[in-house]
This record gives structure tokens, C-alpha cells and sequence, in this order.
């Protein structure tokens, strides 16, 4: 690894600290950080409470924030890679779109008679909670795509179907939007806002498990998606498996986005930045460097849009995905304004 | 059938049928029957107008689509039996289309033809460093390495192309239309290039091109297509002596002249003129009356335009039009005094 990589990989891990330490200190009531320390190493704080609340809501928040944003960043840029397309995300599959659908099931659709009927046909759900309905929804989504996928030469295709299959989604989320009452559209809609706040420790480790499980696999095949850059044609040249990287990333980042979606709600605007940040910050391409730059950088950014978004020392809070477009898209506008990889690289 | 000549053979088509299958219906093939050998050492350029389906055989025999019928044999074993990782060992493929590579170093892209060679995450091994610095000096562009690939112009980046291919040390090197979008000066150094790679390290190059004429200057072997849906194989001048090459390209006002071996507009309908004079500068105005529409002949007899030329040097002389004689100093006057005269 050359020195400037090094460096760099150095800088992201720091900021990264400092962002968690500062995601646990931050927040409603300000609490000094040798009291964090001593929490995190096992002690007590000097006030009761704020042991309780480090242990109960921040340190799981910070946790949460950290995989989401690593995890929505490592499947954009599988996706940006797959389908060669700068633009694309976590979710241009639909996986958002079917977890929402999910969502919007459970807590819309009670009370109606159109939602009756989803409800009878949707079964047990109800007693799931969003995190179930998410996770059902975007599991139905993910195997469907896996099995389109599997059978479909063309990338562009799967990529038309995942956009379609979100404006169905969206249609009859509409629909049941149009049905319910304003208490359920309220409820539904703080979902779509995003949070990082409603991971219980427990549920913690699933998350953990679950992205760790999705990461794996994404990592894996760094080198044969260097040379899917150039193309599915050149990859089968020199002896890619075009059809088995393309499952595994699109399985990855199926498991990645869904099981996020799940736990934080539809968080935009991350997924589809931090793959440019990263390629922007250590001009490359080479995913061996991308894949894990990403990852950090999803994480601090992640991390950081959630300290915001709870505007410390104030009792409100900003809804997540409001302060990660509106913050981060001029810091992104930034980055790339800032390099552009037209320039000769010294 | 043994390869003509003592080279070794790379690969064999045996009735071959490359096309595309189409879900439900019978397959469609863009060229059929299909009995080609590819030798090692030689250059063999594929020729014939637009959607003969020369990509689509560049592909079959490259083994990056599967053929509708026949068999492909790489160094006496069948192509589909190859491991994908080994194949890439043997073959490697510059395709057309534009490649969007961010951030990649044309180093970098290089490395990306030591694939086939690489174990775990690809950490490169020296041989494998060997190998990229060869590659980009046998097409060189050792002092581009370090630059982006988007930075590149189109030359520079289809010779990164061709070096990215020589880094998985073929026996065959594959190319759809690499001079495409270049000038001339550099579709003549591509060829050249891929000559050299034939000549030298005894690579079988096979390459697909819409420039005959260099093609002819630099190709072993021609491997003609016409609208028929038939490949004829043969030595370029041989395919000129037997008219093939004439006919597959004969339309639509264009021919292949057989005398100059280049592409003429068919002419003639102005008017028959004959020019007398010496070399260079007979040849150039000839060619300026066929500009203008004239069929240019040998003898005067029955002729509407007669030009003599004062000196070889330039295209100064007299123009005889009917009874009337006109004086001219360059090409641009014949050509204004032409026109008066026809008026």
C-alpha cells in the first residue's frame, strides 16, 4: 500500500472516531467525553442517567448510524460499478420501494377496507412491527430480483424492472395513503423520514450480523470489478464470471440496502454520494481501495448526518433524510467540483 | 486440414454458424459455413461492409458468445472446453465501444490484462509487473503510463487497449475495428503496430477493418464477407486478381478500382477527357477530371476535353473544349476554365 493511500485511510479512520465520539457526547444534554470514555470502557458515569443513556440510545444510535452508512455505501458503489452508471444506488433495484410498500401496509392499511384485505392476505405481519413489514417487503423485492437477475443477460433491463417495480410500489402506497387516516399517514411518513434511533441493542446485533453477512461477499470480488469497468465483454475476455459477480454484488447489495431500510428507513442520498466521495478523495477506481474507502466514508458521513439531524443542545430534531441531501449534496458538489478525473493525476 | 505453410496453428473453424439466438425461434444466423484457420505469426484482417457480421464472428472466435453451429477449435482443443481463466491465457479481445474508466491509470488498465494470471485479491506478482511494462513497450506508450486513460486521445487510448490485451500474453490477439475514430496517421500506426506483433513475437492477429486500403497494405490474409452471408479467405491481391473484392463492395456508385487498388466514384457521365503529359503531374489532373465527372482515356479519338500538360511538375497547360483552346496555370484554373467552357 503506497504512503498517500495509507495517509488517507489514516484521515477517514479518524474522522471517524471523532464523529462517534462526538454522536455519543452530542445530543439533547451535552455529556463530557472522559465521561463517555469511562462508560464505553465498562464504568460509570459521574450522573446515573447518563450511563443509562449511553449504553440504552447513543452508543446504539452511533453503532447503527456507522453500518447503515458504510453498509448503503459499499452497495452504491457495487451498484454504480454494475451498472456503469454514475448515478445509480442501493435502491435502484426497488428494495426501498418494497420495503416502504411493506411499511405502508402495516401502518396504513388497519382500519380500511382495502387495507383488510392487504392485512388478511399479508397475514401475521401486523404483529411484526416496521421492522418486519420492511423486512418482508424488501425481501420479496430482493428475491425477485435475484431470480430476474439470474435469468437476464442485460444489466440495463434488471435496471428498468427495479425502477418500475418502484413506481408500482409507489402506486399502491399512494393508494393506501389515499385510504388512511392522518394519524397512520403521520406514523408512516416519520418512517420514510429515516432514523437511526430505533435500533434496540439486541436488534443491534442482528444489524450487525446482517450487514456483516452483506459485506463479505460485497468485498470479495474487488478485483473482478475492476475489470467490469470496463465492461461485461472485456470482464468474460479475460476470464470474469460476468454472471456470478453480477448475483453475488447484486445479492450483497440487496441484503445490505433491505436489512438497512429495514432497521433506519429509505435513507437517500448517502448510497448514491459516497462512492464519488471516495473515488474523488483517493483518485482511484481500484475497488480494492474503493471498497473499504467507501465503507469509512459512508460511515463518517452516516455518522455525522445524525449528530446534526438531532440539532444537539436543542429538544428537536431534524428529520435524517432531510439533513443528508441538504447537507451533504453541496459537500459532495464540493468534492467533485473540487477533482474531476479528467485532470492529469500526478 | 493442416495449416497452410510451417506456422503453428492457433485456432480452427469448422462450419461454423455465428449469430444471435432468439428466444422461441430458430436461430438466426448472420453468417454461416464457416471454414476458417488462423495461424500463428500472421495478420489476418476481416473485411466487408457494415452488419456482414464481422464483430459478431470476432466474438465467437474470441469465445465471448457461443456459435449457433459448428466447432471452434483453440490449439487442437475444443474452445468451449477451455476454462474461462485459461482461454483468457490464449485470446484476448480489443472491442469497439467507448470504455468510461474514472479514475484508472493506463498502467492500472494494463494490469487489468494480467486477470487471468492473478490469484486472490490480484496483488501483482513481477512477472506480472514484467509483463505490463512489455506490453506497453511493444506499443509504445511507456511514457503514458502514469496518465489517466480519460485523459487520453483516441490514438493513445486504442494503443492502451491493445497493450492492456498484450499483458495477458496471447497466442491470439482479437480486434474489432481498432482504427475506427482515428486519422489517418494514426490507423496506419495501429496497423502498423499490429503488424509488428505478428512479425515479431509471432502473435496470429485477427483484426476487423473499413480501411481496404491499409488493410491491403498490411494484412497476410483477408478474410472477405459479403452481403451473401459468405467469408472467403485469401491473400488480399488475390482477392483484387479474382474480382472478389470488387464485387463484395461493388454498389451504389462506388467501385474498386482493380488498376489503382483503391475506391473510385463511378464516373463518366460528364463527358470522356484525355490527359497528356508526364507523371506526377498527368496522374493528379486525371484525377481532378474524375472529380469533376469525366471518364478519363488514353486515346483522343471521340473525346469531349483534351488536356496537355507543359512539365511533370505542375498542372500547367492547355485545355482544348470543342474548337475553343484556353490556357491554364493549376488545377483550380482547368477546373474554372471547364466549367466555362461547358456553359
Amino acid at each position: 500500500m503506497s504512503r498517500g493511500l495509507t495517509v488517507r485511510f489514516a484521515v477517514l479512520a479518524a474522522l471517524l472516531l471523532v464523529a462517534l465520539a462526538a454522536s455519543v457526547s452530542l445530543g439533547s444534554v451535552w455529556i463530557p467525553l472522559h465521561e463517555v470514555a469511562r462508560v464505553v470502557a465498562g464504568g460509570e458515569a459521574a450522573v446515573t442517567v447518563w450511563t443509562t443513556v449511553i449504553r440504552t440510545f447513543r452508543l446504539p444510535r452511533a453503532a447503527t448510524a456507522l453500518l447503515a452508512g458504510a453498509g448503503l455505501g459499499v452497495s452504491g458503489l457495487l451498484m454504480q460499478t454494475l451498472f456503469r452508471n454514475p448515478l445509480a444506488g442501493p435502491f435502484v433495484l426497488g428494495i426501498s420501494s418494497g420495503a416502504g410498500l411493506g411499511v405502508a401496509v402495516l401502518v396504513l392499511a388497519g382500519g380500511t377496507a382495502v387495507g383488510g384485505v392487504f392485512l388478511s392476505i399479508a397475514g401475521p405481519m401486523g404483529s411484526l412491527g416496521h421492522v418486519g413489514a420492511a423486512t418482508l417487503g424488501a425481501a420479496a423485492v430482493l428475491s425477485g430480483v435475484l431470480l430476474v437477475a439470474r435469468r437476464l443477460n442485460s444489466m440495463t433491463l434488471l435496471l428498468l424492472l427495479g425502477v418500475l417495480f418502484g413506481y408500482a410500489a409507489n402506486a399502491l402506497t399512494t393508494v393506501l395513503i389515499h385510504f388512511a387516516d392522518a394519524q397512520r399517514i403521520q406514523s408512516y411518513l416519520r418512517w420514510t423520514f429515516g432514523s437511526f434511533a430505533h435500533v434496540s441493542v439486541p436488534e443491534l446485533g442482528l444489524l450487525a450480523l446482517l450487514v456483516g453477512c452483506g459485506m463479505v461477499p460485497a468485498l470479495l470480488p474487488a478485483h473482478s470489478l475492476n475489470v467490469m469497468l470496463m465492461g461485461d465483454q472485456y470482464a468474460t475476455s479475460v476470464g470474469v464470471h460476468v454472471r456470478r459477480i453480477r448475483l453475488i454484488a447484486v445479492g450483497a447489495t440487496a441484503l445490505l440496502s433491505g436489512t438497512i431500510t429495514a432497521y433506519c428507513g429509505p435513507i437517500g442520498f448517502v448510497g448514491v454520494a459516497v462512492p464519488h466521495m471516495a473515488r474523488s478523495m483517493f483518485a482511484s477506481s481500484d475497488h480494492r481501495v474503493l471498497l473499504p474507502a467507501t465503507a469509512l466514508t459512508g460511515a463518517v458521513i452516516a455518522v455525522t448526518a445524525d449528530i446534526i439531524a438531532r440539532l444537539p443542545g436543542t429538544e428537536y430534531v431534524l428529520p435524517l433524510n432531510a439533513v443528508t441531501a441538504l447537507f451533504g449534496a453541496p459537500v459532495v458538489a464540493w468534492v467533485l467540483l473540487r477533482r474531476r478525473p479528467n485532470e492529469v493525476k500526478t | 486440414m493442416s495449416c497452410p505453410g510451417s506456422e503453428h496453428c492457433v485456432l480452427k473453424a469448422r462450419a461454423l454458424a455465428v449469430g444471435y439466438r432468439r428466444a422461441g425461434t430458430a436461430a438466426g444466423a448472420v453468417l454461416a459455413s464457416v471454414d476458417v484457420t488462423v495461424a500463428g505469426g500472421t495478420m489476418i484482417c476481416v473485411v466487408g461492409p457494415n452488419g456482414v457480421g464481422k464483430s459478431t464472428l470476432l466474438r465467437t472466435l474470441a469465445g465471448l458468445q457461443s456459435p449457433l453451429a459448428g466447432r471452434i477449435t483453440l490449439l487442437d482443443r475444443p474452445l468451449e472446453q477451455w476454462q474461462a481463466r485459461e482461454r483468457a491465457r490464449q485470446i484476448a479481445s480489443v472491442l469497439t465501444g467507448f470504455v468510461e474508466t474514472g479514475y484508472m491509470t493506463v498502467r492500472a488498465m494494463v494490469a487489468l490484462g494480467r486477470f487471468p494470471y492473478a490469484a486472490g485479491w490480484g496483488r501483482l506478482q513481477s512477472s506480472d509487473c514484467v509483463a505490463i511494462e512489455e506490453a506497453l513497450r511493444s506499443v509504445g506508450i511507456v511514457h503514458l503510463g502514469d496518465r489517466l486513460v480519460s485523459c487520453l486521445s483516441d490514438g493513445e487510448r486504442q494503443k492502451a487497449l491493445i497493450a492492456r490485451a498484450l499483458a495477458q500474453k496471447p497466442v491470439m490477439l482479437v480486434l474489432d475495428e481498432p482504427t475506427a475514430y482515428l486519422d489517418v496517421t494514426g490507423r496506419a500506426e495501429i496497423m502498423r503496430t499490429l503488424r509488428g506483433l505478428s512479425r515479431e513475437s509471432g502473435n496470429a492477429v485477427v483484426v476487423s477493418s473499413h480501411d481496404i486500403d491499409l488493410a491491403m497494405r498490411t494484412a497476410d490474409l483477408f478474410w472477405l464477407i459479403g452481403c451473401d452471408g459468405r467469408l472467403r479467405a485469401g491473400a488480399p491481391e488475390d482477392l483484387v486478381l479474382s474480382g472478389e473484392l470488387a464485387s463484395v463492395f461493388d454498389a451504389q456508385g462506388v467501385s474498386f478500382d482493380v488498376q489503382s487498388g483503391s475506391f473510385t466514384f463511378n464516373t463518366g457521365g460528364v463527358g470522356r477527357a484525355a490527359v497528356f503529359g508526364r507523371d506526377p503531374a498527368r496522374g493528379w489532373t486525371a484525377r481532378a477530371l474524375q472529380r469533376l465527372g469525366f471518364a478519363v482515356v488514353d486515346d483522343d479519338r471521340a473525346v469531349d476535353v483534351r488536356v496537355e500538360l507543359d512539365n511533370a511538375q505542375c498542372a500547367a497547360g492547355t485545355l482544348t473544349a470543342g474548337l475553343k483552346q484556353r490556357p491554364f496555370g493549376s488545377v483550380a484554373e482547368l477546373c474554372t476554365a471547364l466549367r466555362r467552357a461547358r456553359k
